[in-house]
């Protein structure tokens, strides 16, 4: 099977530093790759060349074997990867309902049917889904600059599956999250996982959330990849014994 | 009731009250409302541009210009009032895009030099063209339109032909504000790094708003050229671009009622208040700087407060004990 996801050789450089120095990996649909590694191990920078916030300085990723280095947000968007935040990004004005909306609404119909159709871009009963799968129920009316950091982080999280992605990036789903809410989010990554065969590339520093949840694990230090492979052998290598991250 | 059918509710009363409100009135009123009225449009289309998209554009003045005389170089040689709609509404649709597009490729804002250079030029064309434009005698004998059989030549009918206009263009943008492309503007407006992650098209949608913009101030010049049936170069400068946002910032910029009240505040209030003569402009200024300085949201603001003020109140005394 052809990867979906294949990072090669990718570097980048700040002078003389290298942050991210050569990596390379690849994700055949349906896994799920955690990567860790210390703050500082230049995990994030990682995900800006893979997203194209960041031009990596060498090395080239592809989707499905297309090259998409350096591309645009929303054309990464529309090719079906999806991303969210370490720090929840809303539109802090909209209604939950909205965010979810405006967060599908783009890959319905053309441009000129998204004036003259109807105003939920016919998104309203998968943006009742999410809410109810991501447990923000009672909150479709609600601003969503007025709901608690966790729910923030929820809908966050929601929003990236509105488009019905094939790839999800997840910045440190866990993060800022409350001990109840972490074992039924990953619960519900696990079942999207499971039921609509979505590959998840996660970066998290809470280990223990991650080590049930990835089929894959991809360890960083300094930028530069020191394991990689399936959960069970990298957690037997001993490569993480001193990771805390 | 439930606020949708409220604010359908209100708007229902408030057509209402505009139509009857110049009945009784003298001619000059009427003249008063048309132009309200067109300003209104005016200051519509420069709400999407800014209230909407957060750009700001320096040039309304010059799609109002370019509305005008393609409408009175165009009525006076005998072609419909719809021919001038759709040259001046496509002119402007294409100029605003053409001007929006260089400035969106930068980093910085660039809009306001682009709009504003753009709106010298169009002045200095209206001026010193002359083969074309009259120049300064300008183009006189503009005629008003017939509607289904029905003159406009009268004060009170062209008033209601102006009516009609902000009803459709009202109308056209509450259903853009409602439809996705409104949630894209205020998608992008909020949060441009998130609306990019989700495949909104933050340069197109905001050129978009730029163009439409600039395209319902060509609308409003075709008004204003039948309303006065006359134009010369003299209302076009950057004075009326200026005095357009200020009533957009005024009235409550983002909001959809906000114009309506920024419009009004500039063009029927000096009315109202001629007895005031030149201090009228001092306190106009005064009022802005104020109202920017303690309700930035303008009056639109300033009405979410004093209503939230009277409904705390009406729910404590509706608690409080006989």
């Amino acid at each position: 099977m052809t990867a979906l996801l294949s990072v090669n050789n990718l570097t980048r450089r700040f002078g003389r530093r290298a942050a991210v120095d050569a990596v390379s990996f690849e994700i055949a649909p349906g896994e799920i790759l955690g990567v860790v590694g210390p703050g500082g191990s230049g995990k994030s920078i990682l995900f800006d060349c893979i997203l194209g916030r960041l031009a990596p300085s060498a090395g080239e990723v592809r989707l499905d074997g297309r090259p998409v280095t350096g591309m645009r947000a929303r054309d990464m968007s529309r090719l079906g990867v999806a991303r969210t935040f370490q720090r929840a990004q809303l539109f802090p004005q909209l209604t939950v309902r909205d965010n979810l909306i405006a967060a599908g609404q783009e890959r319905r119909g053309s441009l000129w049917s998204r004036l003259v159709g109807p105003p939920d871009a016919g998104l309203a009963d998968t943006a009742a889904e999410m809410i109810a799968f991501f447990r923000l129920d009672g909150l479709a009316v609600q601003t969503a600059g007025n709901l608690s950091e966790g729910q923030q982080k929820l809908l966050d999280i929601a929003m990236a599956f509105m488009a019905r992605p094939r790839l999800v990036v997840l910045d440190e789903p866990a993060t800022d999250l409350d001990e109840t809410v972490r074992e039924p989010l990953r619960e519900r990554l696990r079942a999207i996982n499971a039921q609509a065969g979505t590959t998840f590339v996660i970066i998290e520093r809470n280990l223990d959330f991650m080590a049930s949840l990835v089929t894959h694990l991809l360890v960083l230090a300094e930028g530069r990849v020191v394991a990689l492979g399936d959960v069970q052998s990298v957690l037997a290598s001993g490569m993480l014994a001193s990771d805390d991250g | 009731m439930n606020p949708a059918t409220l604010r359908y509710a209100a708007a229902g009363i408030g057509a209402l009250v505009l139509i009857a409100l110049p009945l009784g009135l003298p001619d000059y009123s009427h003249y008063v409302l048309s132009l309200w009225a067109l300003t209104t449009i005016a200051a519509i289309g420069l709400n999407l541009t800014f209230g909407y998209v957060g750009q700001i554009s320096l040039g309304q003045a010059a799609f109002v210009g370019i509305g005008a005389y393609v409408t009175a170089l165009l009525t006076t040689r005998g072609w419909p009032l719809l021919a001038a709609y759709v040259l001046a509404f496509a002119a402007c649709f294409a100029l605003g895009s053409g001007l929006g597009y260089p400035a969106l490729r930068a980093r910085r804002p660039l809009l306001p030099f682009i709009t504003l250079a753009f709106g010298t030029f169009v002045f200095l064309v209206f001026r010193n063209e002359d083969w074309l434009t009259g120049g300064i005698y300008g183009i006189n004998r503009v005629p008003r339109p017939s509607l289904f059989g029905l003159s406009t030549a009268a004060p009170l009918g062209f008033y209601y032909f102006c009516l009609f206009n902000l009803v459709v263009v009202t109308a056209a943008v509450w259903w853009l504000r409602r439809s996705p492309w409104g949630r894209a503007f205020a998608a992008l407006r909020a949060n441009p790094l998130r609306a990019e992650a989700v495949g909104i098209d933050t340069r197109l949608y905001t050129l978009i708003a730029i163009a439409l913009g600039a395209a319902l101030g060509g609308v409003a010049g075709v008004l204003y050229a039948a309303l006065l049936q006359y134009v010369d170069p003299t209302p076009f400068s950057l004075t009326m671009s200026v005095s357009l946002l200020l009533m957009v910032v005024m009235g409550g910029s983002g909001r959809s009622l906000g114009p309506f009240l920024g419009a009004a505040a500039a063009v029927v209030l000096p009315e109202g208040l001629r007895f005031a003569q030149n201090y009228y402009l001092l306190g106009y200024a005064l009022a802005v700087i104020l109202l920017m300085a303690f309700w930035p949201a303008g009056l639109m603001g300033l009405f979410d407060r004093l209503l939230t003020m009277v409904m705390k109140l009406s729910a404590a005394s509706a608690k409080a004990p006989p």
